[in-house]
């Protein structure tokens, strides 16, 4: 009777515990990372009686947790990947929209900025035109400036957000150590039952920390469980919790720590995944990358379109001046290690949007690391300080002293452009939108041109090498080109100049000969002793033999008497003269040289048939070859105006012996634009990226960079969300708790329970007939 | 599979959730009429999108310096219009005024009015734009180009300088022309030479200015001729021509220059080395004429020259009118010399004006391919973009009612 009593209040309780259990789980039906728990129930060990073993009721074997740690650790696992897609996705997304808007996108004011210099064109005595040129160039400026402080903004959110993610992991790593000694001491207590609802709590805490770093996990016998985070960084070991931190680090960069009992290291590089990972990873992946980019497209645009500007010349007559000021290179040393280095710009189509490190080598050398590729050089100062390397990426370095091996530097080069930026030129009347140098033919006091021929000089332009003062232009003095007639332009003349009387027949018979270009022009036969022959008797000769030379297409003109006589072929060509002379004394000269007796040829192909233009200024003055015959179409011609300088312009068409152009200061040129036009024409070239990509490229690239990675990030956060959804089901459908379940249960606890009851009413029942029987 | 409560009640939130999401999408895209919104909804079209923007706006800007060089130039072209009107009327004074029989008052009176034309020549020549820009200056804008000084001739202050404007790419055109071009550098005489009276002429020869009849043999030697008037062997007057360079040419060597000279016949040609010209009158022997290759004269000056031959008193000595009349002659020839180049300059005008036409519709075509690229790469269809928006609403309201219908069983509301 008693067995029936104890096993109907076993059964009471098992249902009693059951209900409660089932009560228990209804009630954390919202609880986050709840375990749905469950009696176990066992009957109790049997009576042996006489032939055999009679139950002995009910008893509570064990309540359960139903949880799967394969399940949980692969919720953990996509928390901790989604949480890193979605916090660079946020991050990201900012640029993104930064840029995509119109109004703060650098798009509208750099064409707004050339629009301005080709208003300027088309009026460039305006000064209204140069005053709004300056202001979009100062607009372009700002922008520049705006976006690249919304960077530095979005830099300082990165670091709050390391901040917050830390703070949190260190509450996260205490609570769990916390918690882990709570465990081990209600393991202890309960001889070996597992404390459910810490566990629960310890996974959900667990759980959170996944989502800002990634965690590993391994169970220790007593029930705790040791945690890392990264690659392994210990984060709570038993009840002893590690400390993170962030830190910023001489190049300006976040970087994180962890510190336990001992040692204090940096684990960024191991930090790759969560949140946490997220905010360094967009730090170096996007945010640095965009800045240097957007600072290389400031500094190639400012030097670019300076280049031009310097070339030109102000309403003023100023030259040389440049329009923007030009950002420069930073240097960050190691922990304070001194400053040996300084960086310039040498070429700024090959700039990269990388940092650099330097390290020192000891001795004479440097390495210089280019930090997206790894890709090292190493400079060799050859023993000598300071030492300016060679280019480097489009920069040079200027190392002035040996520093202490290991010395490390960043070099940063492009990063600062756009905070550097500028604008110099505050003045309308020095925009340099004129040429300094213009090109005339020579004229007369009244304006008028004294050139007889149609030939035509270009507006000259003037080059320099890059980063020397130009002290060329304006020009000292005008540089004037005189043109001397090609042999073959005017004529192939050669002068006979003083034909002398002084030949003197001594006997008779002595001949005197004049043979141009085998026709006997002229010839004379001694009749005996002092029958010279005189200037007077040439003359008439050659009179004589004009038709003879005409036909045969000479001419020629001067006389003997007057001491010049010029032979020319009417095509130009070369031909010889020969002179024979058998009388003593001298024949006559050819350019002014007495011949000796005997025969004496002048060869006209010596003379030079080329036209030449000469000019004396700028020292040492020098003639440029010229041939209208063959060159009319066009000849270009450079004049050094120094080691530096040269200016270059083009001659055209058939000038006459005489001629001369001018190549002179263009004083008082309010309207010129041939400056304005080359500024206007930078727009659409291509001098930035090693000559890829015009201004507005080097912008579209940026924009591309960052769009695509933020697209990319988005479709993986997509992807992962799924996949967490996943595993969260997972978890849900092992360990969640189905409040239909839970009724069906209670229902189910709450029958046994009243059967159970029933029982007791039973045994009642049964006492109380054997009471009566024996009453 | 067994399904926790928790899970399906967030099922069906996150598919509503997911829902509202895609419609908000949508909505974006008809908001703001464009399908890319920001660089990551589409990263190659979001730098299409800036090239075709700025291709767009530099479109704009050499329509705008279209415009200016068109202003411009319609300027240029009224006023060389105006110029060569005013010529016109010059010329046909020169024509009246080379009529022998006028008095010294008709011809006076004429020359009054060639200086009025001669000043209103001057002033076009000084015209300015609505910047205030001198036309005819070259470069130099702010300075009056042209000038008359003290001494009577006409000076150019300006310079050689030709603006350009870029109206394409490619291509940029010249805005204006420099005065010195278009007034100052005309040759004079008939553009090859000139023939002037030696001033102690005492017969009343006109000579006319003659041409270039046979232009190789005319350049073959460039030389000055002289041809002078002498008495011949036969006792008449005739006329030798005598080159600097090749010496006697008329009569042609060996014959003597005086004795053989051809007689003059009045009304006849002469011809040499590739001239050709003729006189009227009668020469007295000693006359001479020279013949200079041209200079560059200004066309004021050759109007001037006008003025001065007009104002000179011809009275009853027939010598002086001879004088006048062959300087008529070549002033006259020099304004035809204005007349043509200034046509030539108006006909470069009118053809970059073409071209400034045609660049313009061509930059408008582009424009409207740009657009429509660029329409195409970013802005969402819209019709399409709405059946998208009617196809998420029922989604929307689908997920929103099974997550209602689903919410209501519950096992507890049978107990």
């Amino acid at each position: 009777m008693s067995s029936i009593l104890n096993s109907a209040i076993s059964g009471l309780l098992a249902s009693q515990r059951s209900l409660s259990t089932v009560s228990h789980n209804i009630s954390n039906v919202n609880t986050e990372g709840y375990s749905r728990q469950r009696v176990e129930l066992a009957s109790n060990n049997p009576q042996r009686i006489g032939p055999g073993y009679v139950g002995r009721g009910v008893t509570v074997d064990d309540i359960t947790r139903i949880a799967d740690d394969f399940v949980i650790s692969q919720l953990r696992v996509s928390t901790t990947s989604t949480s890193e897609a979605d916090a660079f996705l946020q991050l990201a997304s900012r640029l993104d929209n930064m840029l995509a808007d119109a109004d703060t996108g650098l798009s509208p004011s750099l064409q707004n900025f050339f629009a301005a210099v080709q208003d300027v064109n088309d009026l460039p005595s305006s000064v209204t035109a140069r005053q709004v040129m300056i202001s979009e160039a100062q607009s372009l400026v700002e922008r520049f400036q705006f976006l690249d402080q919304r960077l530095t903004s979005l830099g300082d959110e990165v670091r709050n957000m390391l901040n917050e993610d830390v703070a949190t992991i260190n509450n996260l790593a205490n609570a769990i150590a916390n918690i882990n000694s709570r465990i081990v001491e209600a393991t202890g207590l309960a001889g070996g039952a597992p404390p459910n609802d810490l566990l629960d709590q310890r996974d959900q805490m667990i759980l959170e920390l996944s989502e800002l770093v990634s965690v590993n996990t391994i169970p220790q016998n007593d029930g705790s469980v040791n945690v890392f985070i990264g690659k392994g960084q210990p984060l709570v070991i038993g009840n002893q919790p590690s400390k993170i931190g962030v830190s910023e680090t001489y190049d300006g960069h976040y970087e994180v720590t962890i510190t336990d009992k001992y040692f204090s290291s940096v684990i960024s590089d191991s930090i790759t995944s969560g949140s946490l990972g997220a905010a360094l990873s967009f730090q170096s992946e996007m945010l640095e990358p965009a800045r240097n980019a957007l600072g290389r497209m400031a500094i190639g645009l400012a030097e670019t379109f300076n280049d031009q500007h310097r070339l030109g010349m102000s309403l003023d007559g100023d030259v040389d001046t440049p329009f923007f000021k030009v950002g420069t290179p930073t240097i960050y040393g190691l922990n304070g290690a001194p400053t040996v280095a300084s960086a310039a710009i040498t070429d700024v189509s090959s700039l990269t949007d990388s940092d650099y490190q330097l390290v020192y080598n000891g001795g004479n050398t440097y390495t210089l690391t280019r930090l997206t590729d790894n890709k090292t050089t190493t400079i060799d100062t050859g023993g000598s300080w300071p030492y300016t390397s060679a280019d480097i990426d489009g920069f040079n370095l200027t190392l002035s002293t040996a520093g202490s091996v290991g010395d490390q530097y960043i070099v940063r080069p492009t990063m600062a452009g756009s905070t550097g930026m500028s604008v110099l030129i505050s003045d309308p009347r020095k925009l340099a939108v004129a040429a300094p140098l213009k090109a005339s033919a020579a004229t007369d006091a009244t304006g008028t041109s004294t050139n007889l021929g149609n030939a035509l000089i270009s507006e000259p332009t003037t080059t320099r090498t890059d980063g020397v003062a130009m002290l060329g232009v304006p020009l000292a003095a005008d540089i004037d080109l005189t043109f001397t007639a090609p042999a073959a332009a005017v004529q192939n003349d050669s002068a006979l100049s003083g034909i002398h009387s002084t030949s003197v027949a001594t006997g008779g018979g002595e001949e005197y000969t004049i043979v141009v270009d085998g026709i006997t022009a002229f010839s004379y036969t001694a009749g005996g002793a002092g029958d010279d022959v005189t200037a007077a008797e040439i003359d008439a000769g050659l009179l004589a033999n004009a038709g003879a030379l005409n036909a045969a297409g000479i001419i020629y003109s001067g006389s003997a008497v007057g001491g010049d006589l010029q032979f020319s072929r009417v095509d130009g060509a070369s031909f010889d003269i020969d002179v024979t002379n058998t009388m003593t004394g001298t024949a006559g000269g050819f350019a002014g040289a007495d011949l000796a007796t005997g025969t004496n040829t002048v060869n006209n192909g010596s003379v030079a048939v080329a036209g030449s233009f000469s000019y004396t200024s700028p020292a040492p003055g020098g003639t440029l070859a010229y041939d209208p015959a063959t060159e009319n179409a066009g000849k270009s011609f450079t004049i050094a105006l120094n080691a530096n300088e040269s200016v270059t312009f083009t001659i055209s068409g058939f000038p006459q012996d005489g001629d001369a152009f001018s190549i002179s200061n263009n004083n008082g040129a309010a309207g010129d634009n041939r400056n304005g036009l080359l500024l206007g024409a930078l727009q659409n070239m291509q001098t930035l990226i090693n000559g890829t990509a015009s201004y507005q490229d080097a912008y579209g690239q940026i924009v591309a960079e960052v769009g695509a990675r933020t697209r990319q990030t988005e479709i993986s956060s997509q992807a992962l969300e799924v996949l967490k959804q996943q595993a969260f089901e997972a978890r849900e459908s092992v360990s969640g708790v189905n409040l239909d379940e839970e009724a069906a249960n209670m229902l189910r606890f709450q029958q046994s329970y009243s059967a159970a009851a029933q029982m007791i009413t039973v045994a009642d029942n049964l006492f109380n007939s054997l009471i009566d029987a024996v009453r | 599979m067994r399904v926790s409560t928790n899970f399906y009640v967030q099922r069906g939130l996150n598919n509503i959730l997911d829902q509202q999401y895609k419609l908000a999408e949508v909505q974006e895209q008809i908001a703001s009429g464009k399908r890319l919104n920001r660089p990551s909804d589409d990263p190659t079209g979001a730098t299409q999108v800036l090239r075709l923007e700025q291709a767009m706006s530099t479109t704009d800007q050499f329509q705008r310096n279209s415009d200016y060089a068109r202003n411009r130039l319609t300027l240029e072209e009224a006023t060389l219009k105006n110029v060569q009107d005013s010529l016109l009327r010059v010329r046909e004074i020169a024509v009246q005024g080379a009529n022998s029989t006028l008095s010294d008052t008709d011809r006076y009176a004429l020359a009054q009015e060639v200086s009025e034309r001669l000043k209103e020549l001057v002033g076009l020549a000084n015209t300015r734009d609505a910047n205030q820009e001198y036309l005819f200056a070259g470069y130099k804008v702010n300075t009056q180009p042209f000038t008359q000084a003290s001494d009577g001739t006409y000076i150019y202050s300006g310079d050689h300088g030709e603006r350009s404007l870029q109206i394409s790419t490619g291509r940029q055109i010249q805005d204006s022309d420099a005065g010195n071009d278009v007034f100052m550098n005309l040759k004079n005489g008939n553009g090859a030479f000139q023939i002037t009276a030696n001033g102690a002429n005492t017969g009343d020869t006109i000579i006319n200015q003659g041409q270039v009849i046979d232009p190789a043999s005319y350049s073959a030697t460039p030389q000055d001729y002289t041809i002078s008037f002498v008495t011949n062997g036969n006792g008449n007057v005739g006329y030798n021509v005598v080159g600097s360079v090749d010496g006697q040419i008329i009569p042609a060597p060996p014959l003597d220059a005086t004795l053989d000279a051809p007689d003059y016949v009045s009304g006849a040609t002469i011809q040499f080395n590739g001239v050709e010209t003729g006189f009227n009158g009668t020469p007295q022997p000693g006359d001479s004429f020279a013949v200079t290759a041209s200079t560059n004269e200004s066309m004021f000056s050759s109007v001037q020259k006008l003025v001065t031959a007009l104002e000179m008193p011809t009275a009853s000595v027939g010598v002086n009118e001879s004088e006048a009349l062959n300087l008529i002659n070549q002033s006259l020839v020099e304004i035809d010399n204005a007349f043509e180049n200034i046509t030539q300059v108006r006909t470069s005008v009118g053809a970059r004006l073409k071209t400034i036409d045609d660049q313009v519709s061509v930059n408008e075509s582009y424009k409207i391919e740009l657009q429509s690229t660029l329409s195409n790469i970013r802005d969402v269809d819209i019709a399409e973009a709405a059946v998208e928006l009617q196809s998420r609403l029922v989604a929307l309201e689908a997920a929103q009612q099974s997550y209602a219908r689903v919410q209501g069983l519950n096992l507890f509301d049978f107990i």
